[in-house]
């Protein structure tokens, strides 16, 4: 069965002209590249883009891929990682951050109460926004270790860089999403009573 | 714990693991620093914002469109991809995009075009063969032509009042001399001809030198009145002989056959 088997198993059938093996592999992994994309660009479009650029980018590429470096899935990370920089430089004239959250306010899950589903939507709204005003490499830490679950191993291994520079980075992000957080009336409640951390 | 050793150990925690985080060292930090604890309660609250987006986004995925076309890339991308696990209609409609009626017509004009060429070059070779042998002075010798059907009849004779009956046309040259008297000719492949006649008992009748005889040769055998050879003969009586006669003409050797 080709859902038993790992990601390096399924590129390697792949790369053996497997089509199924292909497939397989895309419906496992488009998702996260997806949501990568869509988290770090919020832009339903590019992070369509993206996903449809990685996994051709690995069926064309998919034989210079070394698992001994990095997991497969960080190595699609990775690879999303530069085409959403080249999209975002590419559509920054043409739409500079559109408002995510209210351009997938249908998107979002909503269930239960009225009330607290607005209530909640609200605050995902503002909390993709506070991600998205975060500077890019701030950005792809948060998206990868925090909305992804990536391990800090695995973030580094996709953003090309030390263990130790993630762990910082990260560090210096959730205290600027806090601070952004803190201002927002949808967050507010939730974030409030911030303060500075005691290292005495 | 100090406030130093409760930072540093959560400094290598990630959001989710300080909201799951059960560490009674940590815990108990919290109860006794209220700085540390409103620091933790911000990170849970923080991982718990972040939490909801991404619960919010979690079946956020990508359309069927991006899965074809990436399927479609993937089978470009392979030359290696099985033909046969393609449906029979994909084969064809591959196929069909070298068996189109264009193709046909294309190929057919360019066959009567290379047929055409073809036969204007055979054509115009053998004119220019014709000619060229036609204008060719004879020189010391009497003019012989060459027909290259096997029916042709000489009109030359190399005495006056007795013309030579052509018998037979060989297109092939003497055993042992087929490389030294062939159609491309050079300087050096000239020089074995005179071994070569002799080899075949072939009189040479003129001096072969790269620049008389750098050209194509062909053996007649025909009939020659007896007196040629041998003046005190009957001229009546025939006499069967095998010429080499180069392509200007004249005749390079001869070879009684038949007395």
């Amino acid at each position: 069965m080709l859902t038993e088997r790992t990601d390096e198993q399924l590129l390697a059938l792949a790369m053996g002209g497997d089509e199924d093996a292909f497939t397989a592999l895309y419906r496992r992994r488009q998702g996260p590249v997806y949501r990568f994309a869509l988290h770090m660009s919020g832009s339903a479009q590019l992070a369509e883009e993206v996903t449809q650029d990685v996994f051709v980018f690995l069926a064309q590429r998919g034989r210079d891929f070394d698992a001994s470096r990095a997991p497969l899935g960080a190595y699609l990370f990775g690879v999303a990682r530069n085409y959403v920089r080249r999209g975002m430089e590419r559509s920054f004239s043409e739409s500079q951050h559109t408002s995510p959250a209210e351009e997938h306010a249908d998107s979002l899950v909503a269930d239960g109460d009225a009330v607290e589903d607005i209530a909640r939507r609200q605050a995902s709204s503002a909390i993709w926004k506070a991600v998205l005003s975060l500077p890019e490499h701030y950005r792809e830490v948060v998206v990868l270790c925090d909305l992804q679950e990536s391990s800090y191993a695995d973030a580094a291994a996709a953003i090309g860089c030390a263990i130790g520079t993630v762990r910082s980075r990260l560090h210096r992000a959730h205290e600027m999403l806090a601070k952004k957080l803190r201002n927002s009336a949808a967050v507010a409640p939730a974030i409030s009573g911030l303060a500075a951390r005691c290292v005495s | 714990m100090t406030c130093r050793e409760f930072a540093k150990q959560t400094e290598g925690l990630t959001l989710a693991d300080i909201v799951r985080s059960a560490d009674q060292e940590l815990s108990g930090h919290e109860r006794e620093c209220a700085s540390c604890a409103s620091w933790l309660q911000q990170q849970r609250s923080l991982a718990g914002a972040l939490q909801t987006l991404q619960s919010d986004t979690a079946m956020l995925q990508a359309g069927a469109s991006v899965e074809h076309a990436v399927v479609r890339a993937f089978r470009h991308a392979q030359p290696s991809a099985p033909l046969e696990k393609l449906r029979p209609h994909i084969l064809a409609l591959r196929w069909s995009r070298y068996f189109g009626w264009g193709t046909y017509a294309a190929a057919a004009t360019a066959l009567a075009v290379a047929l055409g060429l073809g036969a204007w070059f055979w054509q115009h070779s053998e004119n220019t063969a014709k000619q060229s042998a036609q204008h060719k002075p004879a020189v010391d010798q009497p003019t012989t032509s060459v027909q290259d059907t096997q029916t042709a009849e000489s009109q030359q004779s190399p005495l006056p009042g007795e013309p030579p009956r052509v018998v037979q046309v060989h297109q092939s040259r003497p055993k042992g001399a087929s490389h030294a008297i062939t159609n491309t000719q050079s300087a050096s492949s000239i020089q074995p001809l005179a071994q070569a006649v002799q080899a075949q008992d072939y009189v040479p009748l003129m001096l072969c030198d790269p620049l008389s005889c750098s050209g194509d040769e062909q053996v007649v055998r025909m009939e020659l009145p007896a007196s040629v050879v041998d003046a005190s003969r009957d001229s009546s009586e025939p006499l069967v002989a095998d010429v080499v006669l180069g392509e200007d003409g004249l005749v390079r050797a001869i070879r009684i056959v038949q007395q």
